[in-house]
């Protein structure tokens, strides 16, 4: 019997780049994905090394036929070699049936030490030919040594006769220069010529040294150092060099030097000259600086000349430590910047800035005082990772001279964006049409009466038209070129408006009414549009201040010569909802009989109301009467609804079912599911935002769900369906006029503001950045579990729930790919409301319900249901509250279970037992179906003092009386501990519960448990400590204080703390497979077979994980895969 | 995070401050001298990575003061330290308060003759008296120099390449700056673990103890079986008092066996390096399979280390120990702190952290470095 692990799909942080023609290397631990990334096609995904992560990606050559190059990480490296098929490098990807790209390798070679970067020696003709293909490259090493890789081709007399076995290259190694001991956290490479290569490397103590190596006759060579820069305040992440720059006030072009740190700065400094430091006696020294040196932080580095003087300029933006900087070359002209160097940097705040270096003559001061001779500025910002860390970085230069930046972060996230030539990243986008103008009175409002035209109002009364694709190449454009449509006193002083693109019409109103209707307009509010609207009369409601009545009007815009109004109807407002304003309104047309009125309200509300048909209202001879149905209160909290959508349910299209989406100020998106003829609402989904809270609108665009809103100063056009922002505009904040029209045929739309009294069109026909490949958490995750198999839409999913560090609780699907699509982990939702890292998760039975569980007492009961179009919906059913004094308490684990019997309403009730990290447990019943105290604590007790890390419940279900061994805990302190329920559900207080008895497995820390029943007396019990032991307990019930207990201890099972355990599969009653994981990174498979007492165990084999910090394992698909969660996501199928 | 509710997420960092040790890794120390009696017969001691000096002031009260903090002196001082962090109320739950006897530390002090402690830090430290501070890199090979004349002042000869009278212990409690990427960090911290193996090659006595921080992640079994080479007994112990959610814990290695003819060399030292250098004499260590019942009931199950090894990388998991008492707090437990209870000040300010000055930027440019206005159209 044997089982292995095959690797299908991997989540981890990317932590190297390549652009390679049309492809894109992605290095994502010891796997490269190729991609291709134009359009974001995942043509393969290889395993480059055994375990070992790739660092470094370098290209050694590129034709139109195949592509070398050389895959690095620790201290391994090996070549790569792909040849292209014939349709390649086109790469159709439509054609999947083509064969997949892949690399042939060589064999792996290992440095004797870990390597910083690796360069490729600039080609020489050689007597033989082949001209092309570098056959050094030089290394770095974490000790500052220089190595040599050499790289033999064989066979390759004539043009693609590279073999097809893979030792058609070989790779060898030997050193240049020996290392100096002294540790280095960063390194760059620059061939000077072929003979000479550039060093700078950042150590951990704040200096940066440059020296040079030069190849000498024969054998022997020469390193000479040539600066030290000390100024950074902490360990240098990051060095670069950079071509040769013009300066604007230097004759001869010069070399920068670009580096980050721990200290946040990005510092730029000059090596245009590399003297030859006269302490270089021996190549040796010459690479590390003075030999006997105190050295550390503020150690005497003035024996050099070298003091903070030729520090060029300093940059500080980013919010934590800089990981990467990469010079971009010169910029295009600016208004401000006239022949800037441009430089990108990545940090842990998940950002990537872009910066102009200028050179300047009167002296930049910082605040410290310090004069620079150059100006650092930033220009730009790309946040588009979530949680930390943007570890990758790659850029393209295309022949047009435009850039695309490509980004790889913790998130596992790929993100591409093009760098506009004249504009930062920050509000421009890639194809920006963006104009201002200064208007002569002020601007009233805005209203688009088609995707990119707009109508506005001035104060003076005044109604001009807009197009914005006309004036988009205008550079200063202003109001005279609008031509005046017309002007009236109506207008004057208040003008409100309200436009629709797809009925190519708009609606004004001023303070006298005189539009619609005769008195002070307050509002008016348009039905959203959907495709059939043209066919139908369009429908409009308006409010007027003070009335308790709103309007509803018919108009007829196909009537000629003018739109006419076909009918009128007053909406009564709800009297006794207080403070009830209209701030959103939709309309449901249902064939037969009635229309159905939404409204929402400033106070978070909405109103529905039945609107019967006005030929069935004729045909009964009585006035039409709009009859409210149904206030459902608190939709968004005490805030205003915003924007609501009706979407049908899918079983019965055009019918009295589906579900209301709206948002609101409040910052979430909530669908309440409606059955309109029985009145019947239920909330089926809210979560918050990633932004807001004023969210203001919801449109489906191309079938995807778009939200947008403000966050901060910025206005921001969100995709629900991807999770994704498409553009952020600066435009000062929520509180302005405005109208937004998103795009028919794209992602974009025309947004267009007042700001500082001026008018500001912004158009984007593109999102501000492409996800090339989609990511997870941006942060390790701490807990997972898996639902049963849910049914949605006529097929089962399983979902898995993933909590972190990040704060975040994510909900995948998993899906094993086929011959059409890769494997692929994909996050359906994100629930945002813990404020601490996730600490553990559990599904109920049936997967309706998700726990959650974190710090500061954070207990939340997550809804969890398959809906259309919307798919994932989660509602936090209940919170439990905090009842303990101690601020940061974590509920470290929990268990929870159905308690029979005890539904009310179709609601179920639930036993939760919670430990806690100052050893305490609490026992709590939780029933949905109650009107009041739904929440009761049941039991208190206290362990010891240590933490508690683990809890499960012994049976299936709870009974009463109850059995003598309810459920177990496990703590730091490496035991496990059993406990009883009280006898009886006491009415009264709380009764104090203690363990029965305590059992020693492990060391130290229970880090994880995992408990199976095997016969009905019998159960199982699996736990990994700190002490890198797994145990193997079987637990017989009894009546006596302790159960009978067989305890088998695997002691040294993994290298490190053992994390994660689960059942695979039951082969029988009495055997089955379980997989363990750790710190280690190593997951292990097991059998275990039950005989009598006896527990036997084999090791059926195990696989290295890329993932790091793994916390959790899940079984997919009845036992056929496993994931394990931690820094990152993977997924094996268990043959 | 204000002094205070970091007071009530860490028991030892109150305890620190209250018993006036610099910071909360010295119970680290005496945890693990609580298991493996580390100074026992020591006088000569290195310790490496050592601000901002906690482990130096355990050295100096024990062996230069001569205070006992070994089993005897630590069982009394629990109990009052359980009751201390516990209160009151607590401490009477755990068998209510008894006097304790103050142990007698000045009673009973017996400095013991021919102490030498060299501390070495890349930060400035704080001088303790006795101690002998240098401020250099320990991956740096100006720093063997550095030590050898610090630990024999007067007869340094600068060509010699080891210490004329050898150390008893050789500490490093070093740690990186860690950046979140595994493997980065997992491999310098292997770095500087060789770095101080490097020079406890240089220094040690045969029969010496080396303790170092190592971290238990990726490949730690590498660096197990390579110090396993050059020491009798080698173990990995996590202190009650270091997180369980950290993945730091301690080698503690034993019976230091220079190799027959080994030299400790400037020119070639390990620094770079992951392994030894092969020598015959240097048994590769392996564990057998077994089964056996133990004292405590339960079955204990060994597989063997001969399938550790993978692809020519010599393997082997070190035995684990956790040290201290079950009984000491537990440094990821929440503590019910008495209400009156004032928070103390550190006995040492944290050291400026790097990005000081970047803060300082932020707030001078009123929040956001100054950025944002009127930079970009």
């Amino acid at each position: 019997m044997s089982a292995s692990l095959r690797h299908e799909c991997i989540r981890v942080p990317v932590t190297a780049l390549a652009f390679c023609d049309k492809l894109l290397l992605v290095a994502e631990g010891n796997f490269v994905n190729i991609l291709h990334h134009e359009n974001s096609a995942l043509l393969a995904t290889q395993q480059i090394f055994d375990s070992q992560a790739i660092h470094g990606i370098t290209v050694c050559f590129e034709t139109a036929s195949e592509t070398v190059v050389i895959f690095w990480g620790g201290s391994l490296l090996l070549l790569g070699h792909l040849k292209y098929t014939s349709s390649l490098p086109l790469l159709d990807v439509e054609n999947l049936h083509e064969p997949r790209p892949q690399f042939q390798l060589s064999q792996v070679v290992e440095a004797p030490d870990w390597i910083l970067d690796l360069s490729f020696c600039p080609t020489v003709n050689s007597v033989l030919g082949d001209q092309t293909r570098p056959r050094t490259a030089a290394v770095i090493t974490a000790h500052n040594a220089l190595l040599e890789v050499h790289i033999v081709y064989h066979g390759t007399t004539s043009q693609g006769a590279f073999m097809s076995k893979s030792d058609s290259i070989e790779l060898s190694i030997s050193e240049l220069t020996a290392s100096s001991r002294c540790i280095l956290y960063s390194g760059h490479l620059l061939w000077l010529s072929n003979g000479r290569v550039l060093v700078a490397a950042g150590t951990a103590f704040g200096e940066i040294l440059v020296w040079s190596w030069i190849r000498g006759q024969g054998s022997s060579s020469n390193a000479k150092l040539h600066h030290i820069f000390t100024g950074h305040e902490g360990s240098v992440f990051g060095v670069r060099i950079s071509e040769e720059v013009t300066f604007s006030d230097r004759s001869s072009p010069g070399r920068l030097l670009a580096s980050c740190s721990d200290d946040r700065s990005i510092r730029i400094w000059d090596i245009s000259e590399l003297p030859a430091a006269s302490f270089s006696k021996s190549p040796q020294e010459g690479a590390d600086a003075l030999h006997v040196r105190e050295t550390g932080f503020g150690a005497n580095t003035l024996d050099l000349e070298d003091s903070n003087t030729v520090c060029l300029a300093i940059g500080w933006g980013h919010s934590s430590r800089v990981w990467t900087v990469r010079f971009l070359g010169t910029s295009p002209p600016t208004r401000q910047d006239i022949n800037a160097i441009q430089l990108i940097s990545t940090g842990e705040d998940a950002t990537s800035r872009l910066w102009n270096i200028t050179s300047q003559n009167t002296g930049n001061r910082d605040g410290s005082g310090q004069a620079y001779s150059f100006t650092m500025r930033q220009v730009g910002t790309a946040t588009y990772h979530s949680g930390k860390n943007v570890w990758s970085l790659a850029v393209l230069n295309s022949s047009d001279g435009a850039k695309k930046i490509v980004t790889g972060a913790a998130d596992s996230k790929i993100i591409t964006y093009h760098l506009s030539s004249s504009h930062s990243q920050d509000t421009v986008p890639a194809s920006p049409a963006h104009t201002t103008s200064k208007a002569i009175d002020l601007f009233r409002s805005y209203a688009f009466i088609d995707e990119r035209s707009f109508i506005f109002t001035t104060n003076s009364g005044t109604l001009f038209p807009a197009d914005t694709t006309i004036v988009s190449n205008d550079t200063n454009p202003n109001i005279q070129k609008y031509e005046r449509l017309h002007q009236t006193p109506d207008l004057k002083g208040y003008s409100i408006s309200a436009g629709s693109a797809l009925l190519k019409a708009a609606f004004l109103a001023g303070s006298s009414g005189t539009i619609y209707i005769d008195s002070k307009v307050a509002g008016i509010f348009l039905q959203p549009a959907s495709q059939d609207a043209q066919k139908q009369p369009m429908t409009l409601l308006t409010t007027s201040v003070g009335s308790k009545t709103a309007q509803l009007i018919s108009v007829d815009l196909s009537s000629s010569p003018e739109p006419c109004v076909l009918q009128k109807l007053a909406v009564p407002l709800p009297q006794l909802t207080p403070g009830f304003i209209v701030t959103s309104m939709a309309l449901v047309r249902v064939f037969p009989v009635n229309n159905y009125l939404f409204i929402g309200s400033r106070t978070g509300c909405i109103a529905i109301y039945t609107v019967p048909k006005a030929q069935q209202a004729t045909a009964d001879g009585e006035s039409l009467q709009i009859t409210l149905s149904k206030v459902v209160g608190g939709v968004h909290g005490k805030e205003a609804v915003t924007s609501m959508i009706w979407i049908p349910s899918e079983l019965d299209f055009g019918s009295q079912i589906g579900y209301l989406l709206s948002v609101g100020r409040d910052g979430s998106c909530a669908v309440l599911f409606l059955d309109l003829t029985h009145h019947n609402s239920e909330l089926v989904h809210r979560t918050a935002l990633p932004f807001g809270p004023n969210i203001e609108g919801v449109c489906i665009n191309q079938g995807n769900l778009m939200i947008y809103g403000f966050r901060g100063t910025k206005f921001v056009l969100y995709s629900e369906a991807t999770e994704e922002e498409v553009m952020a505009i600066e435009c000062g904040g929520a509180h302005r006029t405005w109208d937004f029209s998103p795009g028919n045929s794209h992602p974009g739309g025309t947004f267009v503001w007042t700001q500082a009294s001026n008018m500001h069109v912004f158009t984007f026909t593109e999102a501000s950045h492409v996800v090339l490949r989609n990511g997870g958490h941006g942060r390790e995750i701490k807990a997972a579990a898996v639902s049963p198999p849910i049914p949605a839409h006529g097929r089962n999913v399983q979902l898995v729930a993933t909590g972190a560090e990040d704060t975040d609780i994510k909900i995948f699907e998993y899906t094993s790919g086929d011959s059409a699509s890769a494997p692929n982990i994909h996050c359906l939702r994100t629930l945002r409301k813990h404020t601490t890292g996730i600490q553990h998760l559990q599904w109920s039975e049936d997967g309706e319900y998700l726990f959650s569980s974190g710090g500061c007492e954070e207990f939340y009961m997550w809804r969890i249901r398959m809906l259309p179009v919307i798919g994932v919906g989660a509602v936090c059913e209940t919170v439990c509250a905090p009842e303990s004094e101690i601020a940061d308490l974590r509920i470290v684990s929990f268990a929870a279970r159905r308690q029979e019997g005890t539904a009310v309403n179709a609601k179920p009730g639930f036993v939760i037992s919670m430990v806690y990290s100052d050893s305490t447990v609490r026992i709590y019943t939780y029933n949905g179906g109650l009107i009041s105290n739904k929440w009761r604590l049941l039991a208190t007790g206290t362990y010891l003092t240590s933490c508690l890390t683990q809890c499960v419940f012994l049976d299936p279900m709870i009974s009463y009386p109850a059995q003598t061994h309810d459920f177990l805990t496990s703590g730091t302190d490496g035991h496990i501990a059993f406990w009883s329920l009280p006898k009886q559900e006491s009415t009264a207080d709380p009764v104090q519960v203690h363990h029965t008895s305590r059992t020693k497995l492990h060391q130290s820390t229970v880090k994880t448990l995992t408990y199976q029943h095997i016969s009905p007396d019998t159960a199982l019990l699996i736990t990994g400590g700190d002490d890198g032991a797994v145990g193997l307990t079987l637990i017989r019930k009894n009546d006596k204080a302790t159960p009978m207990l067989s305890r088998l201890l695997i002691p040294r099972a993994h290298a490190s703390a053992v994390t994660a355990s689960a059942i695979i599969s039951l082969l029988d009653p009495a055997r089955f497979q379980m997989a363990t994981s750790g710190n280690d990174q190593r997951v292990i498979l097991w059998e275990i077979t039950i005989e009598e007492d006896a527990v036997r165990v084999e090791k059926l084999g195990g696989v290295s994980t890329a993932v790091a910090d793994v916390s959790s394992m899940v079984v997919l698909d009845g036992g056929a895969r496993v994931l394990v969660c931690g820094v990152g996501m993977q997924v094996w199928r268990i043959s | 995070m204000g002094k205070s509710s970091k007071d009530k997420r860490d028991a030892y960092y109150r305890l620190a401050k209250e018993q006036g040790w610099r910071a909360r890794s010295a119970y680290k120390l005496l945890q693990l001298d609580e298991e493996f009696n580390l100074f026992e017969d020591v006088t000569r001691v290195v310790d490496l990575c050592a601000a901002p000096g906690s482990w130096s002031q355990v050295l100096s009260r024990i062996l230069i003061k001569g205070e006992k903090f070994g089993r005897t002196g630590w069982q009394d001082r629990q109990e009052r330290d359980r009751q201390y962090v516990y209160g009151d109320e607590v401490g009477k739950a755990h068998g209510g308060i008894h006097e304790v006897e103050a142990v007698g530390e000045e009673k009973e002090l017996k400095p013991r003759e021919g102490v030498k402690i060299v501390a070495i830090d890349l930060q400035p430290m704080s001088p303790l008296d006795g101690i002998t501070t240098l401020r250099a890199d320990i991956t740096h090979p100006s720093t063997i120099p550095l030590l050898l004349q610090a630990l024999d002042p007067e007869t340094f000869d600068p060509a010699a390449t080891s210490a004329p009278h050898p150390v008893d212990l050789v500490l490093s409690d070093g740690a990186p700056d860690v950046t979140g990427l595994h493997d980065l960090d997992i491999y310098v911290q292997s770095q500087l673990l060789w770095a101080a193996l490097n020079l406890a090659l240089c220094v040690l006595k045969p029969g010496g103890k080396f303790v170092a921080k190592i971290f238990r992640g990726k490949d730690v079994d590498l660096l197990f079986a390579q110090l396993k080479l050059v020491f009798e007994r080698v173990r990995v112990a996590k202190p009650r008092s270091s997180r369980a959610s950290s993945i730091e814990a301690f080698v503690v290695c034993e019976g230091f066996r220079p190799p027959e003819g080994f030299k400790a060399s400037l020119d070639n030292p390990l620094g770079a390096g992951a392994t030894l250098p092969a020598n015959p004499d240097m048994a590769k260590e392996k564990t057998k399979p077994y089964r056996k019942m133990r004292e405590d009931g339960i079955i204990e199950l060994e597989f063997g280390s001969e399938d550790e090894d993978t692809q020519g990388d010599i393997r082997w998991v070190a035995p684990f120990l956790a040290c201290g008492d079950l009984s000491a707090y537990d440094s990821d437990a929440s503590y019910h702190l008495p209400k009156d209870r004032q928070s103390l000040d550190p006995i040492q300010p944290p050291t400026a952290p790097p990005y000081k000055r970047a803060l300082e930027m932020r707030k001078a440019a009123g929040g956001a470095y100054g950025k944002t206005k009127g930079m970009s159209t």
